[in-house]
Formats: structure tokens, sequence, C-alpha cells
């Protein structure tokens, strides 16, 4: 076996690690109901250090040299006819990086969560759902083509939700799961739309090929559009912004890696693995570019009113991805990995100490021997008063994003179409007989 | 060994006993009708793998009408006959009675008669058989004239295009000559039939109120999608196909339009049972596309998502019907935290719910990828309008778990799963998910692959 194929092996290894370790667990509490919680933190552990040594191993050879960039064919999925969906995964120094990322951030708070989730109720429905997320962010990571990325899309999607909605007895957080979950459907529209046209156009959905596929400026636009549009809702771009802070309501581990981390970087990664597009059209770039600044601004305005530290960091991660989204729309695609790695694992850090942030501003004041002082203060002085009320009040209210996303905007279709459906009620009412019950209200 | 001589002997036996299973007391009669359903499903499960290692469909005939066994029948009957037991099992006792388990049985058996009929007379029985027991099974809930006027029409119509046919000297013909020289009216009657069978727009009023009620279980024997495709998939599509007549504005658009609507108005109701009707009829709709798709692929995918989507609402209607005998017709704008009290019972909702989805993993999401990359991947439209029904789709699906399942808990107690349901529900799932992983072992990829 050469090294090419050793390679082959272990991104195939690290991609379905966790998705085997999420099989064992699940089969474990099928059999036995609470198995006990160091085994599954074992199991876990044992999943993502195997993936990380092989995600470093490949990251190392390609970085050295000693690997190439190729695709590794798993055979059809599904194949009739002239149509293939391809189960193929990509090895580069990107998605190298990013199973890295992957599975170092997950095997951390695999082990963080071993102690800060002991004897929770939902311990094995948190590490079955960290597993699941993971072999998402892999499956991102490695896809060679746009329709198993959109799988692990769907999967990142759900985890992420039933993650937020972990504390499912409370209200807020099922509440804000489902709205993130309905942001996530509404932009995963594009993403489907781009596959499919990509298979239509190209005749497969391989990324790689996008350099050189025969396509005309209309329909990398089109793509394009369609790709930036499904990669807004993961990213917390303006105006989807308002639902990552909202997603911070489940365990503060989860809160790290998916939205300090993975599931809110997958976004720019997507337009990385893109870039030959957006390198041959400058609309696109000019809206990839709109977009981060407007969601840069917007998060950093907004951050600055929010009372709650983990919302404060949540913002700011958002404001930190629409820059890194500028950056790759200005070409710098060098600087957007730098920033993208970097700044998941500071996030990370961040949230994780999230919980002792009063512990560690005590220490810093006393350290410096004064209170710390507000932040931008500089920047404040040069707002007139009246501007910087106006300001202050657009920004307590999220400008007023949530209202008009969710409230306007959706009030009025919801209405007309629970009026349809009492119409469609009330004829089918009519025609009861005088001996019938009556439907249940 | 003839797999439709064994399919035919399965479906006479289960036939004849469904007279017996109707007269059996309560407690007998589910055991009596999963023995009988148990052999249809055993020779529908034998048949297709016969057909994996054959790939050549065989024909036949018995009497005057004549059947034909082939790749869309390996698939599609299979699934109704698993359906159609998990129907049996996971019934509540309380609308498990004799009557009950017959018409379950019957259905299984007229939907696999349908599939295997090779020309009209067989197939316009089939589905008046089929319209008779869901007819039945309205009438045990509630006397309705919309249900009595919906199912008579649709049998005159089924009568009518049998009529027009036996003039015309096609009623023994087979389907590809039917195709050639039928009529338009005997397609367009038998087209309306089908319609009103299903419950299609703007005839879904019987079927959203019919699951609106308490007795979820009954209603779903006239809410499946048991027949139909046969009817779309057999005489229509190939029609359209010869007669050069696969107009998109006139066949696809409006259904998918009437999907995305459907789908959308499942995810603004606030009754549980009436939200999964539309779920249901969005999903029986683009169904239709792909089956009336001329594309092999988009066919394929259309024949595979039928399937799909008949166990996945199977699944899903199980998992509501088991939600509201335990806690009556629910209201979905709050909350109800029935999770602590039922997590297997929430386990099977969200499974069920996302395979009807299409989430990757799922028989749905195979289907929907060959239906997407048929005719309609040239149309940016009808692109679009399918993306959008499966995303609303999707978002209900979860809308209502976590509306029934997470919160507040309300009550106290143990209202989990049977083992009976379980077995049911979760067998569905398993069927799902693994058809997901494994889409080239179904008979229909199969015969086509490459």
């Amino acid at each position: 076996m050469n090294l090419q194929a050793f390679a082959a092996c272990l991104l195939v290894g690290a991609v379905a690690a966790p998705a085997l370790a999420a099989l064992v667990i699940g089969a474990a509490i099928a059999l036995v109901k609470k198995p006990p919680e160091h085994r599954v933190h074992q199991v876990c552990a044992a999943a993502f250090i195997a993936a990380l040594l092989a995600s470093i191993g490949l990251a190392l050879g390609l970085a050295s040299g000693q690997l190439s960039p190729s695709t590794v064919s798993l055979g059809p999925a599904l194949a009739l006819r002239g149509y293939r969906l391809d189960f193929d995964l990509a090895l580069s120094p990107g998605g190298a990086a990013m199973l890295v990322l992957d599975f170092a951030l997950c095997g951390l708070v695999g082990a963080f969560s071993a102690r800060y989730l002991h004897q929770e109720e939902g311990f094995y429905r948190f590490y079955i759902q960290l597993l699941m997320f993971s072999v998402g962010i892999a499956v991102i990571a490695a896809a060679d083509g746009l329709d198993l990325i959109f799988a692990g899309w769907e999967v990142v999607g759900l985890s992420s939700a039933l993650l937020i909605a972990f504390f499912y007895e409370r209200r807020a957080p099922v509440d804000n799961a489902l709205r993130a979950y309905a942001v996530y459907r509404m932009t995963d529209v594009g993403l489907l739309f781009a596959v499919v046209t990509l298979h239509h156009l190209q005749g497969g959905a391989s990324l790689s090929a996008l350099a050189t596929a025969p396509l005309g400026e209309a329909e990398r636009t089109l793509l394009g559009a369609a790709i930036i549009f499904g990669a807004m809702g993961k990213g917390a771009i303006v105006p989807f912004t308002p639902w990552l802070p909202r997603a911070l309501e489940g365990p503060t581990p989860s809160s790290a890696i998916f939205y300090g981390a993975l599931s809110v970087h997958a976004s720019p990664f997507l337009l990385l693995r893109i870039s030959p597009l957006l390198e041959s059209s400058l609309a696109l770039r000019l809206t990839a570019a709109g977009l981060g600044l407007a969601t840069a601004l917007y998060a950093t305005l907004v951050g600055r009113t929010q009372s709650d530290v983990k919302k404060a960091l949540g913002y700011a991660a958002a404001a930190q991805v629409g820059l890194i989204w500028v950056e790759i729309a200005a070409g710098l695609t060098t600087l957007a990995w730098v920033h993208m790695l970097g700044h998941s694992v500071l996030r990370t850090w961040q949230l994780l100490r999230a919980p002792s942030l009063l512990h560690d501003r005590h220490r810093l004041m006393t350290l410096k021997g004064a209170d710390l002082g507000p932040t931008g203060a500089h920047i404040e002085r040069r707002i007139p008063p009246r501007l910087r009320r106006r300001l202050y009040r657009w920004s307590l209210e999220r400008g007023y994003l949530d209202e008009l996303l969710f409230d306007k905007a959706l009030d009025l279709p919801r209405r007309a179409l629970a009026a349809l459906g009492e119409l469609d009620a009330a004829w089918a009412r009519r025609f009861e007989r005088p001996d019938d019950q009556g439907e249940a209200r | 060994m003839n797999p439709l001589v064994l399919l035919l002997v399965a479906a006479v036996l289960a036939a004849a006993s469904s007279v017996l299973i109707a007269r059996a007391p309560r407690p007998e009669a589910r055991g009596l009708a999963l023995v009988a359903g148990g052999l249809l499903a055993a020779a529908a499960a034998i048949a297709a793998l016969t057909f994996l290692g054959e790939p050549a469909p065989v024909s036949g005939a018995v009497a005057w009408l004549s059947f034909r066994f082939d790749a869309a029948g390996a698939t599609l009957i299979p699934a109704a006959a698993f359906s159609g037991l998990a129907l049996l099992l996971a019934t509540p006792e309380r609308d498990c009675d004799g009557p009950h388990c017959a018409r379950v049985v019957g259905l299984m058996t007229a939907a696999a008669l349908a599939l295997l009929a090779a020309d009209l007379r067989a197939l316009v029985l089939a589905e008046l058989a089929s319209l008779s027991l869901a007819r039945q099974a309205l009438r045990a809930l509630r006397r309705n004239a919309l249900d009595e006027a919906s199912f008579t029409l649709a049998a005159i119509l089924n009568l009518a295009a049998l009529a027009m046919a036996w003039f015309e000297g096609l009623d023994r013909a087979p389907f590809a000559e039917l195709a050639r020289s039928a009529p338009p009216l005997i397609l367009v009657a038998l087209g309306l039939a089908a319609a009103l069978r299903l419950g299609l727009p703007p005839f879904s009023s019987w079927l959203s109120s019919a699951l609106a009620r308490e007795q979820v279980a009954g209603a779903l024997i006239a809410a499946l999608p048991f027949s139909g495709v046969a009817v779309f998939a057999r005489v229509i599509e190939p029609a359209l196909s010869l007669a050069g007549a696969h107009e998109p504005l006139v066949v696809s658009v409006p259904l998918l339009i009437a999907a995305v609507l459907l789908a959308a108005m499942a995810a603004a109701q606030r009754q549980l049972g009436r939200s999964y009707a539309y779920a249901l009829l969005a999903a029986v709709c683009v169904s239709i596309v792909g089956v009336l798709d001329p594309d092999p692929v988009g066919y394929a995918g259309g024949l595979l998502m039928w399937a799909a989507s008949l166990v996945a609402t199977t699944g899903f209607g199980l998992a509501v019907a088991a939600t509201t005998a335990r806690l009556g017709p629910l209201d979905v704008s709050r909350h109800h935290g029935l999770y602590r009290r039922a997590p297997g019972l929430g386990l099977a909702f969200l499974v069920t719910g996302i395979a009807l989805a299409g989430l990757p993993g799922s028989v749905d999401f195979s289907a929907a990828e060959l239906m997407l990359h048929g005719s309609v991947s040239a149309s940016a439209p009808e692109l679009a309008l399918i993306a959008i029904a499966f995303s609303l789709i999707g978002f209900n699906v979860i809308r209502l778990s976590f509306r029934v399942f997470f919160g507040p808990s309300e009550g106290q107690g143990d209202l989990d799963l049977r083992p009976r349901e379980r077995v049911a529900l979760y067998g569905l799932a398993a069927f799902l998910v693994l058809g997901g992983l494994a889409p080239g072992l179904i008979p229909l990829l199969r015969s086509q692959g490459g």
C-alpha cells in the first residue's frame, strides 16, 4: 500500500470514527438503558483521538508535500442510468485543517462535558448529538461534491437544533431551537438548488472541478448566489444574525463549539470551497463583502448592549464571521483561513470560560489595580448624543431584525394559511350528519 | 419460483381470511390479521428478493385478469405490505376491532393487486376495492356527506373509465397499448378518481378533517396513499409520454404549487392531526410529480418517493395516532412536554418525521435526489418549488416534535410505547434508514442501475 492509499484510508477512518462511536453508544443505550458514564466518555474520547491523529497525519503530510491533494472515491452511493451520486472525499489542506479543528474541539468539549454534565439527565443524549454534529462537520470538511456537503450540512443543522433544545423542559430553549432550525431550513433551499443546478450544468457536483467547468457567467452567478444564500443561515449573516445569540441556550460546551467554532465557520468554509466561482464574478464578491460588512457592523453594535456574557460572545462571533466573509470576498483566502482557525479556538476558549467571567474580571482588576473601564469609549465620544441614544435603542432591540423577520414578515402568511385551514375545516363540518360527534377541536 | 404466483396466492389467501377476521372477536382479530398480513408481507419480501437475483418482469393471467410483476412492484408491494403490518401492530386497542383489522388486510391486498395489475380491468377492480375499504373505514368513524360524495364519485369515475375502455376494446389490453390508443376521457376519469381517492387539492377536506379526529388510526386506512400510484405510473404517465404532452405548466407546476401550499399550511396548523394531514398530502403531491416525470431517473425517483413516503407517512401517522390516543387531539401552538413520559415515542416521532422530510440517510433523501435530477433539474421554478416544499415539511416535523415532546411536562405517569408499537414504529424507522444507507439494494434501483 503506498502513502497516498494509506492517506485515503486515514481520511475515511477519520470521518467514520465518530459515526461508529455514535452507533456503539446508541446500541449500548438500547441494550443497557443507562451504560456507565465513564464508558460512554471513553468510547467518545477514543473516536475523537483516533480521528484527530489521523487528521493531523493528513495535515502534516499535505503540508510537507509527502501527500498530494486528491479525490478518494468510495464508489457511488446512488447510481441510475446516467445519474450518479458519488461518495467522494477530497484530500486537501483546507479540509484536513478543518478536520483537525473539528476533532480537536469536539474532543476537548467531550472531555470537558464528562464533568460538566455528570449525572445530568441528558448526558447520553448530549454525547450522541455531539458525535452526530462532529460527523456532519467532518463530511462538510472532507466532501468533494456539493451534494455530500449538503448531507453534512443537514446533519449539522438537525444536531444543532436538538442541542439548543437540550434543556427541553424550559420553553425558551425550545422556541429558540425552533427559530434557529427555521433559519437553517429557509437558507438550505439555496444550497439544495445549487446542488441540483450544478449537477445539471456540470454533470456532477464536484467542487474540485468547479474551476475548469465550462459554465457561463450567468450560470456562475446563479450558482454562487444560491450557495451564498445557503451559507448565510449557518453563518448568522444579516438578516439572519439574531438566531445565533438565541442558540446559546444549550449547554455551554455545545455553545462553545457550535456557535463559537465549527457550525458558524462552516459558512466561510463553504465560501472558501467555492472560491473559483467567487473569483469569476464581481457581483458575487461584492454581495459577499456587503453582507459580511453589514453583519460585522450590526453584530458589533448590538453586542455592545448585551447584558449576558454568552450573548455578547455570540454577537462577537457573528462580527468576526462577517469580517471573514469580507476577507474571502477580497480574495485574501490565506488571511481568512488563519482568521477562521484562530477565531475558532479563541471563541471556544472564551465560551467555555464564560461561567467564570466574573472571577476572571476580578482577577484582572486586581492585577491592574483599578477598574477595567468600558471599551470603545473613545469612539462613542465622537458620536453625537442624539444619534448615540438612537443607536443604543436600536441595539437593545437587536436592530428590530427578529421583529421584521419572524413577526412582521411571517405574520401575514401564517395567518392566511391558518385561515385557509379553518376554511377547509369549516367546509368539511358543513357535511357532517346529525349523528356525527364532530371533529375533535 | 414464480414470484407472481406466490404473490397472487398470498393475496387471495389474505383477501379470503379478511372475511374471517372481520367477524373475529376483538382480542383475536389483531392476531389473525397479523398472520394474514404477515403472509402477504413475507410473499412480498420473497418476491422482491427473487427479483434482486433475476430482474426480469414476470407476467401471467388469472381468470379474465392479467397481472405482471416488475421492479416497481418489487419495491412498492413490500412497502405497502410492511406499512400495513405496522398499522395492524400499532393501532391502539380501542380502535383495533375485527372490521378494522380486516380493512387493513384488505387494503394491503388491494394495493398489491393494483401494483400487479397488467390491464385496466384488474387495476380498476383493485382500485374499487381500495375505495370501498377506505369508505368503510371513514364510515366507522363518522357520517359525513363529503366522504360519501368523494368516494362515490371516485367509484363512478373508475367504472366509467372501465366502461369506456371496454367500449373501445381496451379493457384487457396491456397498458402500453392502452396508453397509445385510449381516448383522453379515460385518462381524465382515472386521474380524477385517483385524485379523489388520495384527497388531493381541491378534494382534500375529507382527509384533513378525518385525521383531526381522536381516532387517527382508523382514519389512516383511508388517508395513507396505499393506492393511486399504479394509475399514475402505469396508465397516465405512459400516455402523456407517448403523446409528448408533458407540459410542466399543466402537470408538474400546479402539483408543486399545491405541495408548497400544503406544506406551508401544515406548518401553520394548530391541530396535530390536521398538520400531519397536510404534510402527508404535500408528500403525495411531490411523489406524483416524480411518477409523471418523462425522464427515467425522475420517474424512478418518483416511484421510490411514493414507496418511501408511504412508509414514512405510515410511521409518522402511527406516532401521531399513539400520541393522540394518549393525550387526545393536541393543540401544537403550545408545548406539551411529553418526552419525559414517552421518550421512545418521541424518538420514533422524530425519526419517521425526519425521514418524511427527506433528511440525509433516509430513503426519501435518495428518492428526492433522483427526482431532483430528472426533468425538473432543467426548470428553475420547479426546482425551487420542490426545495421549498421539502424545506417546509422538514421544518414542520421539527416544530411538531418540539411542541409535542418538549416544554414543561403536563401530568405524570409513563406513556411510552408498548412492545408491539415499538416493533411497528422502530421497524418502519429501520426500513427508512437502512434503505437510505444502502439504496443499491432496492429492486427498483438495482434493475436500472449504472
